[in-house]
């Protein structure tokens, strides 16, 4: 099944990408922790430990991936789609959280998320879907490609994780973006989560919404499809404050604190003003490893995770944050091209997936520490400390090299 | 559109999305890299004041006078101070009660052990153990010390950074004040003057009791007063020291028209003056203050003296003439802050002799229409008892930093002349008279001889003109014992009712506070 030359077929960007993405990793976590468990007198390489130890677990997925041939993952993908919905739901009933939040199954030591893997599970059933109808353009089609983002979205919406939920809506406009779906579906989509954006200001949606219907009107849509995009914006817009009224109180306040993050500076806007000091603080160079204040300092809670950015752009500075940009960049590039040199649709599907879900993670990720997105916790790929994350990421990996080492047909 | 194509598209978006965090980073890391620089310092580093021991004060042999304590404040997160300087267990008490979030802050508090000992004297300090009066006042600069500074790195809850840098300024302790106040003279001082007020139902009293030798104050009782540990719960009128006002001084001026004279020649004190009942100077007429039961046509400038007659002084003072006059009593310090030590010390008030009214000649010769601070009147009447030198009076003698390291002494540093040593012995002599044969009798102590002289001045109308009815405050000045006087003191009795001589109020508290003091520095008696 694999071989020599077939490792040779492996994408070596991403093998050393990813290496270096890992190693920069388990020095931002020693830094964010060192000086916490010091100071409570605990073994200051506790968390690099622990994400070693994640990290061979995840390199096991990566080898199993990889070895599997991705082909068999589409005869799966309907067996992974339900098993992911169960996982989903019975964390809702396991309670098993802290601070409002349900997002964890703890098994002895180590908790796991199952929202992490339920990610590249949705990669996969998508991919599987649109290798089924390459071309989308029945009403039908669209209203169960909803179905099929809408259970997961809504009972990780539930949890809730505002954050992978979104995830599923982006990698769904990604993976539409690269089928031959029609441009009136994308428009479908799109359009009412634009609504989502400019229904606060009430006159400004109202524009919007006549915009749409005008550009309707020049394209001489049919009737279906005028009731059906104008229908489902305003669906969106009238259903917004209902939705904006189940969303939990911190969630409510991290969107205020986003839109006007001076406000409350020791309130909700507090992650994003202490990131923003951290990364401005750092400058070209950084203040190096262990000397950066705001990071040994711990002026970000729970640094080690969602906001490890911070800490790299702290501590090493433009350059650092740079170099971490140029690795994400060169991963999302590799992706798309095993994506565009794949043999059949279905690795094509499955690439792009990945490359979608990797780069909204890290644009989601690095644009929240920046301050220019709502902090929602996401983590960032390969970095964040978080063995299930570290897991998904391990795996997307493994599918990815799987694609690429089956670029070829293997003449004999 | 087909597959190539739409890759194209999702790489775009990618190197767009990735462009746009690009230009955030130059944004925050270099172009206002400055700003979340000073932001990230500004937050990390804080100040904390260590607040300064307060020195101690002590009187002349080391008895504590002012002190500082350990006492527990609670504070009320977010809200300020729930209560100050209370005892480690109602403290503990207060915080189990309160439902907010509190803690308990360890604070020094200024403490009185002699409670109202010496307490216009002393004065006391604010909350926050600043000199508000006295010599807690006067003296803070070196009693309040520097307090220390200490910038640590903290977390945003405030916990010192773990292996955190510390910039530290240390601070350094109030140095220790040693008065020259003898706290068992100013005991019996203060009792003295309580038990007189008491008996004469007086406003108030003063005592002031100096070492002729060194010009040290020894006592310095002012009643009534208050209790510095608890101030505010006493009329703020009495925090005011009030022999730091001026007063009419009344007949005990007339020493210093005496020695004026004498100095000028003028008279000697057998030189005859003509026994009047009163003498009109300038249009106003001047009566004695009683009827002169001496024979006779004429009296002696030491006659004139014991009985403390009006007319007497007046016509030594004609002689004498506004110029000349106010050139001694310009000598003697009158009108210029004698610097003993408190703040808010007056300068008395004394008008150049140009601007003096007609009558004003003869008021001044018995003391009215001019106003002197007890302790210029002292400080002139020391230079009798010392051969003609004046003494500056001293409230304190040593400043001391708690490492030793500075020490300030205060001693006499003028030794400015105010009358000629042959003109001393002459004041002696009249002034023992005075306590022999006058009206300075009841302060005839056993065994030494005694110098001294009453004063029973009329209370000016304040803030207007002339004189209240009625109204006296009486005096007496003196030292002894004669031929080496070692104490000089000052009784000042305001508005006694019934009797308000200053023989019979002041004398006999002169007496019994200097007799204790000469006994207690053992004095050796000079007389049998």
């Amino acid at each position: 099944m694999i071989n020599l030359r077939m490792l040779k077929l492996s994408d070596l960007w991403l093998w050393g990408v990813t290496g270096a993405l890992l190693l920069i990793g388990l020095f931002a976590i020693f830094s964010c922790t060192y000086a916490m468990q010091a100071k409570q007198g605990l073994d200051s390489l506790l968390y690099v430990k622990r994400q070693l130890f994640s990290f061979l677990v995840g390199a096991g997925g990566l080898i199993i991936f990889a070895y599997l041939d991705y082909k068999h993952l589409r005869k799966m993908a309907p067996f992974l789609y339900i098993g992911m919905v169960i996982l989903l739901v019975g964390i809702l009933f396991s309670g098993g959280g802290a601070g409002g939040a349900q997002r964890w199954f703890q098994i002895g030591a180590f908790s796991f998320q199952p929202s992490e893997l339920s990610k590249i599970i949705m990669v996969i059933a998508l991919a599987t879907y649109f290798t089924a109808r390459t071309k989308i353009r029945k009403f039908w089609d669209a209203l169960f490609l909803l179905g099929l983002v809408g259970i997961p979205f809504l009972l990780i919406f539930k949890q809730p994780d505002l954050g992978t939920a979104l995830v599923f809506v982006f990698i769904l406009i990604g993976m539409l973006a690269a089928s031959d779906s029609s441009p009136k579906l994308l428009i479908l989509l799109i359009t009412p989560m634009l609504s989502i954006v400019v229904r606060p200001f009430l006159y400004v949606w109202i524009v919007y919404l006549l915009i749409i219907a005008l550009t309707l009107f020049l394209t001489r849509a049919s009737v279906w499809d005028w009731i059906l995009i104008l229908g489902l914006n305003i669906a969106v817009g009238i259903a917004m404050p209902y939705i904006w009224e189940m969303l939990k109180g911190y969630q409510r306040q991290r969107i205020i604190a986003f839109l006007n993050p001076g406000l409350d500076p020791y309130g909700a806007g507090y992650h994003s003003m202490q990131s923003k000091i951290a990364i401005g603080s750092g400058g070209v160079f950084g203040k190096g490893f262990l000397r950066g204040t705001q990071t040994q300092l711990q002026f970000i809670p729970e640094q080690h995770s969602d906001f490890i950015f911070s800490a790299i752009g702290e501590e090493f500075g433009l350059i650092g944050t740079s170099v971490l940009l140029f690795l994400y960049s060169v991963f999302v590039w590799r992706a798309v091209i095993i994506a565009g040199e794949a043999i059949d649709l279905f690795g094509k599907f499955l690439a792009s997936g990945i490359a979608v879900m990797m780069a909204f993670h890290v644009f989601a990720n690095i644009g929240m520490t920046l301050g220019l997105l709502p902090v929602v916790g996401m983590p960032l790929p390969f970095v964040s400390f978080g063995g299930s994350s570290l897991l998904m990421n391990m795996i997307s990996v493994g599918i990815l090299q799987s694609i690429s080492m089956r670029r070829q047909k293997i003449i004999f | 559109m087909d597959n190539k194509n739409r890759i194209l598209i999702l790489l775009t978006i990618f190197v767009f999305v990735f462009v746009l965090i690009i230009i955030r980073l130059f944004d925050l890391q270099i172009l206002r890299h400055k700003f979340f620089e000073t932001r990230s310092h500004e937050q990390r580093t804080r100040l904390i004041r260590l607040a300064a021991q307060r020195g101690d004060i002590f009187d002349r042999n080391g008895n504590i006078l002012s002190t500082s304590i350990d006492t527990y404040s609670v504070y009320l997160h977010k809200k300020g101070w729930l209560a100050r300087k209370l005892a480690g267990p109602s403290a503990e008490e207060l915080k189990k009660k309160e439902p907010g979030e509190t803690s308990i802050l360890k604070e020094k508090k200024r403490i009185y052990p002699k409670g109202r000992l010496a307490a216009q004297v002393l004065g006391f300090v604010g909350i926050d153990n600043q000199g508000l009066s006295g010599i807690e006042l006067a003296f803070d600069e070196y009693l309040k010390g520097r307090e220390g500074q200490v910038i640590t790195e903290g977390d945003p809850r405030g916990r010192e950074l773990y292996g955190a840098l510390r910039e530290i300024s240390p601070g350094e302790d109030g140095m220790n004040l040693t008065l020259s106040i003898d706290e068992n003279i100013q005991y019996v001082a203060e009792r003295e003057i309580e038990n007189q007020i008491k008996k004469y139902k007086a406003l108030s009293g003063t005592c002031i009791v100096m070492d002729a030798k060194s010009g040290e104050i020894l006592a310095l009782a002012s009643k009534p007063d208050f209790n510095p540990n608890s101030y505010r719960q006493t009329n703020k009128k009495l925090w005011h020291p009030r022999f730091l006002d001026p007063y009419e001084p009344g007949s005990t001026f007339k020493l210093i028209t005496v020695a004026a004279a004498l100095g000028e020649g003028l008279v000697e004190p057998d030189s005859k003056l003509k026994s009047m009942e009163k003498i009109t100077v300038g249009g106003k007429t001047i009566e004695n203050a009683h009827p002169i039961d001496l024979p006779g046509r004429y009296i002696t400038v030491s006659e004139m003296l014991e009985e403390s007659i009006n007319t007497g002084a007046v016509q030594v003072g004609l002689k004498l003439g506004p110029e000349k006059f106010y050139r001694h009593i310009e000598n003697f310090g009158f009108g210029e802050r004698t610097g003993f030590g408190l703040w808010g010390e007056s300068k008395g008030i004394i008008r150049n002799w140009k601007r003096w009214n007609k009558p004003d000649i003869a008021m001044i010769t018995f003391g009215q229409t001019i106003a002197v601070t007890p302790m210029q009147l002292l400080s002139a009447v020391s230079s009798f008892a010392n051969d003609g030198i004046m003494l500056t009076p001293l409230l304190v003698k040593k400043i001391e930093s708690v490492d030793g390291k500075f020490i300030k002494v205060f001693t006499q540093e003028k030794n400015k002349r105010a009358v000629s040593d042959k003109v001393s012995k002459k004041m002696k002599k009249l002034m023992h008279n005075v306590v022999m044969d006058g009206t300075g009798k009841p302060a005839k102590i056993e065994g030494f001889a005694v110098c001294g002289k009453t004063g029973t001045a009329q209370k000016a109308i304040a803030g207007g003109r002339g004189y209240m009815k009625d109204h006296y405050i009486a005096s007496f000045i003196g030292f002894a014992p004669m031929d080496n006087p070692r104490i000089i003191a000052l009784v000042i009795i305001d508005d006694p009712k019934g009797k308000y001589w200053g023989s019979t109020v002041c004398g006999p508290v002169f007496k019994n506070v200097v007799e204790y003091s000469l006994r207690y520095m053992n004095a050796k008696p000079d007389m049998l």
